[in-house]
């Protein structure tokens, strides 16, 4: 089975094989447009022969072939550059807001819609994302879909029918296929997907805007004989954009088919419940409605979707985007005979309601102990599985209500944040305070005053979970009021002369997911390929994981821990004091750039490092889950017996 | 047919500019939309606690009905105001009908808690004490969203005015969005409430 990593590359690598057949479709459409335009011409000067002479002699030439490709390029080139840059702008909220999506208030108290916001959250703290914002559809079929580049700019969005219609296991079963999505590198192919199409898709726009534009010039033309010719061309054109976004959904088609099946049974494994995906199949099977979505921006979004999203005619199964529900319901039941019980609605709906209302009751917070040994830590990574969600049920159940109601309000969350990165020293916390009560607003004030016993008092395991939750609330903060929040979580953390390495790696975290959402980030370039570039970084890390771990023999963890990284050589142990914060900063910078083949080898041996002892302390697993996030890389909690 | 290529070019070249415009001006659109969501849940949540408030004041302030008739009539004529608003966050109109309300509402809160003045056993009570603070919290959320939703019009407001997006932004029916301002002196002491 295949790791995380290698998943990650070979997205890598699907995206140049999408760049091929891009590529070749591009070739072929300029071909038809050259073919399209002499025909026309042709076709017209049949007809203007007597007025203007011929002024097309020969079906093959130069000057009108070099002429029309590089019209077509530029066409196609700059509609799936705009797109593209567009979409890296805007990140998967973008894609929503293509679709009318609304985003769902993270304090919301719609039972069905906190139903939904609490599904979301507790897969996310189960596979070690920062928790996603959630957009609504307002449509009556049952559909959802994930988008974005990554992690950090990934939105998850469920339609009306959806979060109406579903049970809960069934809702979480489809959510559980969307973040397979998300941690499988899908999104991000499908937005480039979504950008590229885009240029070739223009070409039928711009064969209406020939055809259009020569109704309003019409009168005041002088030169008549030309605008029959655009109107026939336009037409051509029209047709060749037609063939164009034939190629685009083959593309599409591609690419998007064999990830539904894989998305399917990651979800299983997820929920551990195939109950759960093949219902919410099933449901739409015997809907009305199904799982279609009617907006002018279906067709080009149709590859994210969970379920066919697009009229039924084009839904043949051999061009559908998505494989059919019965063959997808097969995979996850093989005994199922292929029926599907029609769905009353207005009943359904009703039961859905009821079960929403009480649904805290039943099932939630049974605590697993997560026993691990370095390879299924390692595996576990990308592809969380029903103990982690067990173990995030649990973790959001010990929150207490109160800090999680303050979490999920961007007025409070905030105050929650400076609670997290107050210091543990009376000294320190007060200077802390002091600086907080001037450059922070009065009214978050007190609420850090109010709230900041209860962070306090928080079970260290908590913390992480507690950052990823205040994500959607932060990320709805407008750009002026990100600012003021920046400078404080800065001087708080400078505050403390020392920097406390948890305090530092959090608000790491917490910039680095909000970055994208209010400045623009570049995207990183691997720049480290051989193990030997970045040893010495490495050995840093992991000399300051020990340290925090407080290993007997922190020699052998060491050579233990290196080994793992690089069996050729093992380094000389460095010594690292205390405070020595920016060493572990210029070393992320640098790792960040590593292929994921070193990440892997990295996060084995920080993994190799945190369980040489035998124990594990909470302040360890949480500086090895923020070094891979700092990686981008989503690592579930995990623990030893 | 040198120069109709040429012509074609700078055509195609025209379409693409406009429509880089256009989606620029749908991207701020939908930011300051979103804004509003925010403002949208915190008023629902005002909305929910003003009855309760109502409910326990009627105990002590038997002679009082109308200030309480008025907090009521306010807060259902906001409600009907932000449903018709949170449809269409770029509709001037429920905009505006929508402030006017929620500054009727202020006024309404603002006279009761000046009655209240003069009733010490209300005051005092304990589900009063607390209905207050949550609804003063509430008021302070309300502030900050709306906070936001302003940052967001002024970038949409600004980028609308700026060339060349002022000579399309017209023609494509993008209106200058409205400013949640409070203009009101009672409004604007709304959030020091305390019963």
């Amino acid at each position: 089975m295949k790791d995380f990593f290698t998943r990650q590359e070979q997205a890598k690598r699907n995206t140049t094989l999408l760049v091929l057949m891009f590529v070749c479709a591009v070739i072929l459409i300029v071909l038809s447009v050259y073919l399209a335009v002499t025909a026309g011409l042709f076709v017209t000067q049949m007809f203007m022969a007597q007025q203007t002479g011929w002024f097309v002699r020969d079906f093959w030439e130069i000057d009108r072939f070099l002429w029309i490709t590089g019209i077509t390029i530029i066409v196609v080139a700059s509609g799936s550059f705009y797109r593209t840059h567009q979409l890296k702008q805007g990140g998967g909220a973008a894609v929503a807001q293509m679709l009318a999506a609304k985003p769902v208030p993270s304090s919301s108290n719609d039972p069905l819609l906190s139903r939904l916001l609490n599904i979301v959250e507790e897969m996310a703290i189960a596979s070690g994302l920062p928790v996603p914002p959630v957009y609504l559809l307002s449509q009556p079929g049952i559909n959802a879909f994930a988008a974005g580049f990554g992690p950090r700019d990934a939105v998850i969005a469920v339609s009306q029918g959806a979060v109406d219609l579903l049970s809960r296991d069934q809702l979480q079963g489809v959510i559980a296929h969307e973040f397979s999505h998300i941690l499988n590198g899908d999104i991000s192919l499908k937005m480039r997907l979504m950008g590229l199409l885009y240029g070739i898709t223009l070409i039928s726009d711009v064969g209406i805007v020939m055809m259009t534009a020569r109704g309003s010039s019409h009168h005041h033309s002088r030169e008549r004989g030309t605008h029959p010719a655009m109107l026939v061309i336009g037409f051509m054109i029209f047709m060749v954009g037609t063939i164009g976004s034939v190629f685009a959904d083959m593309i599409k088609r591609a690419v998007s088919r064999q990830r539904e099946f894989l998305a399917d049974a990651a979800a299983v494994q997820f929920t551990r419940n195939p109950e759960g995906i093949a219902g919410a199949l099933k449901v739409i099977g015997g809907y009305k409605p199904g799982s279609r979505i009617q907006h002018a921006a279906t067709q080009q979004t149709s590859h994210f979707f969970f379920s066919n999203a697009v009229k039924s005619w084009e839904n043949r199964d051999w061009w559908a985007t998505h494989p059919p529900l019965i063959e997808r319901i097969k995979r996850l039941q093989p005994g199922f005979n292929g029926h599907m019980k029609s769905v009353d609605a207005a009943k359904r709906s009703d039961d859905v309601m009821r079960g929403a209302v009480h649904a805290f009751e039943v099932g939630q917070g049974i605590s697993t102990g997560l026993v691990a040994n370095a390879e299924t830590v390692m595996a576990s990574i990308g592809r969380p599985d029903g103990d982690a969600l067990q173990h995030a049920r649990n973790i959001l159940t010990r929150m207490p209500k109160r800090l999680s109601d303050f979490a999920h309000d961007s007025f409070t969350a905030r105050a929650v944040m400076y609670a997290l990165l107050l210091d543990s020293a009376s000294s320190i916390r007060s200077l802390q305070l002091n600086q907080l009560e001037k450059q922070a607003d009065a009214n978050v004030f007190r609420e850090l005053l109010d709230i900041q016993p209860l962070v306090a008092r928080l079970d260290t395991e908590l913390r992480l979970p507690l950052l990823e939750m205040l994500m959607p609330a932060l990320k709805a903060l407008s750009k002026h009021q990100f600012e003021t929040f920046r400078r404080c979580v800065t001087s708080l953390i400078r505050a403390d002369k020392k920097r406390g390495m948890f305090e530092y790696m959090m608000q790491r975290m917490l910039l680095r997911h909000l970055y994208p959402q209010f400045l623009k980030v570049k995207a990183l370039k691997v720049s480290f390929n051989a193990p030997e570039q970045i040893i010495d970084n490495v050995a840093e890390i992991i000399v300051m994981l020990i340290d925090r771990g407080r290993h007997e023999n922190p020699a052998s963890t060491f050579k233990v821990a290196m080994f793992a990284f690089n069996e050729r050589h093992v380094p000389d142990m460095p010594v690292i004091t205390e405070g020595d914060i920016h060493k572990l900063d210029e070393a992320l910078i640098k790792l960040e750039r590593a292929s994921s083949e070193l990440k892997r080898k990295l996060l084995k041996s920080c993994v190799v490092t945190v369980l040489a002892d035998g124990e594990t302390a909470v302040a360890e697993i949480e500086l090895v889950r923020a070094i891979a996030d700092a990686l981008d890389v989503p690592m579930p909690q995990f623990r030893t017996g | 047919m040198t120069t109709s290529l040429i012509v074609l070019a700078v055509i195609v070249f025209l379409i693409f500019y406009v429509v880089l415009i256009y989606n620029r001006l749908v991207q701020y659109k939908n930011r300051f939309k979103n804004a509003f969501s925010q403002i949208d849940v915190q008023l629902k949540r005002r909305y929910d606690l003003i009855p309760n408030l109502v409910e326990t004041a009627k105990a002590y302030l038997k002679h009082e009905h109308e200030t309480l008739q008025e907090v009521t009539e306010a807060r259902n004529q906001a409600m009907a105001a932000m449903k018709g608003a949170s449809r269409n966050p770029d509709d001037v109109t429920a905009m505006k009908s929508l402030m006017g309300a929620e500054a009727a509402l202020g006024g309404a809160l603002l006279n009761l808690n000046a009655v209240m003045e003069d009733y010490p056993d209300l005051k005092a009570d304990q589900t009063m004490a607390q209905l207050s603070e949550e609804l003063s919290s509430t008021e302070n959320r309300i502030a900050f969203a709306r906070q936001a939703y302003n940052d967001e019009v002024m970038v949409y407001n600004t980028q609308r005015e700026t060339f060349p997006d002022l000579m399309f932004a017209g023609a494509f029916g993008f209106q200058p969005a409205v400013l949640w301002q409070i203009e009101d002196v009672a409004v604007k002491q709304a959030p020091k409430i305390s019963f």
